[in-house]
């Protein structure tokens, strides 16, 4: 496991999307084995910073990093570092759940064989399943294709995927937005129980959301990052007029 | 369990609370001992754990606004964390009556009025046996329990009114110990005002269960 001072921390990160600015002088430290929540208004920065913590905006054409991001002792973007293998590490959940369109099964197995996993395939899926309690609801069919699963199914079998290759980090980009209240609430008790195990950084615009299963909360505005600290001083005494401002809903 | 570290610190305030109340209701047992033996040392002891009452009070508050502001509970669980926040308040200023019966204690204690003593002494008592009583309403959410033990407080009060009595009546051939008859007089109401304060906190038991407001004791209730 990370020795290391903090999951992962950015120092003066910049990001751009062509000449537009996105994220300006970002310095942050994720404390291991918590729920960081990052919040904001829309086009606040939120989800671009999420992105740079596994290098998924390289994957769109034009973006550029200023700055870094240290993970485990080193800069993720050295050019030596492999993005992919990096993904194996920070693992991540989307807003809209999207299973490979195979089977239950292989949408687990997938990504740990590309791993160099060599243990017992079964066991893998049993386990990875279990904790994200869809065992029960999905043993008997784990040849059937995953795309029939309910969203909340789909979405906790995204995660079962991710945690399969035993990350240190998991993102989650809006991972309930698009689930109905009770299959949003059984994912915000996994977020809760897996920060035994791992470090979760969950980006929100459901201010409610970040106050139930957040330990620290970030507030970004306009790309800057406002104001980080304990989510029960956050949401309880914000030092910043323009934190308070946002959590009590007066704006965004 | 859905929401289980919610429901965890839920618990935790439960538990904080019967805590204050203990300590409340040890630090007015001591006080009506220190009153009745002219212990001067016990005394002491009681007025030291004020400030120990009063942080218990702070943090039971803080948690709960914390709470508050970063679970949003509805319903009873909303209607709990408001009158912990109001049951906290009450069981610090019982905790001060407690407090201030020890002080009278160390003040009074070469004074000789027998009879006042031991009505003191008598009131402390029905205000410990009032708190244990209404902590016991609050754990088991028991509404009956909670109106039986306020019921209790009309006795502390005609003991009130009979010290009063007594005392005012003695006062006329005892006018050098006017001071000591005030102290005895004023001591008698902040144990009166003890009882009342459980018998307030009876009605937000009843409130955090069901949901309505009562006054307990008054006529028609």
């Amino acid at each position: 496991m990370n020795e290391y001072e903090y999951a992962i921390e950015t120092q003066n990160m910049n990001f751009f999307y062509g000449d537009f600015q996105a994220v300006y002088d970002l310095n942050m430290q994720i404390k291991k084995n918590k729920v960081t929540a990052i919040i904001g208004p829309s086009g606040c920065g939120k989800s671009t910073a999420l992105r740079t913590f596994n290098r998924m905006n390289d994957l769109i054409p034009g973006t550029r990093v200023e700055g870094r991001i240290l993970f485990r002792g080193r800069d993720i973007y050295d050019p030596d570092v492999d993005p992919v293998s990096l993904r194996r590490w920070i693992g991540m959940v989307f807003q809209k759940p999207n299973p490979f369109p195979k089977s239950i099964r292989e949408n687990i197995l997938w990504g740990a064989r590309i791993n160099g996993f060599e243990g017992d395939p079964d066991e893998l899926v049993e386990n990875s399943l279990k904790q994200v309690y869809l065992w029960d609801e999905v043993k008997d069919k784990l040849k059937k294709n995953a795309l029939d699963l309910s969203g909340g199914q789909q979405q906790r079998l995204c995660i079962a995927r991710a945690i399969a290759v035993q990350p240190d980090i998991l993102l989650m980009d809006e991972p309930t937005s698009a689930l109905d209240p009770i299959s949003s609430g059984k994912i915000e008790d996994l977020m809760t129980e897996f920060k035994k195990k791992y470090t979760i950084i969950v980006v929100t615009h459901n201010m409610q959301q970040a106050g139930r299963v957040s330990d620290e909360t970030a507030f970004f505005l306009n790309g800057y990052l406002v104001e980080m600290g304990a989510t029960r001083d956050i949401f309880f005494s914000p030092k910043d007029t323009r934190t308070e401002n946002y959590i009590s809903g007066r704006f965004g | 369990m859905h929401r289980s570290s919610f429901n965890e610190e839920l618990a935790n305030i439960r538990t904080s609370l019967v805590a204050m109340a203990s300590r409340v209701e040890e630090d007015l047992r001591k006080a009506v001992q220190a009153l009745r033996e002219r212990d001067e040392a016990l005394a002491l002891s009681v007025k030291e754990s004020d400030s120990t009452v009063n942080a218990m009070q702070f943090s039971l508050q803080d948690t709960a606004a914390v709470l508050m502001a970063t679970q949003q509970p509805v319903a009873r669980d909303l209607r709990e964390l408001v009158s912990a926040i109001r049951l906290a308040d009450n069981l610090e200023r019982m905790g001060d009556y407690a407090v201030h019966l020890a002080r009278t204690a160390i003040k009074l204690k070469n004074a000789q009025w027998p009879v006042q003593f031991s009505l003191l002494g008598e009131m402390g008592e029905r205000g410990c046996a009032m708190l244990r009583a209404m902590i016991d309403a609050y754990i088991t959410q028991d509404v009956d329990a909670a109106i039986a033990c306020a019921a209790l407080d009309i006795e502390v009060d005609q003991m009130h009114h009979q010290l009063m009595a007594l005392t005012m009546e003695e006062l006329r051939t005892r006018t050098e110990q006017a001071s000591e008859a005030i102290k005895i007089i004023r001591t008698s109401g902040f144990l009166e005002r003890f009882a009342d304060h459980v018998t307030n906190s009876c009605e937000l038991v009843i409130y955090i269960t069901q949901g309505r407001h009562t006054e307990l004791n008054e006529k028609g209730n």
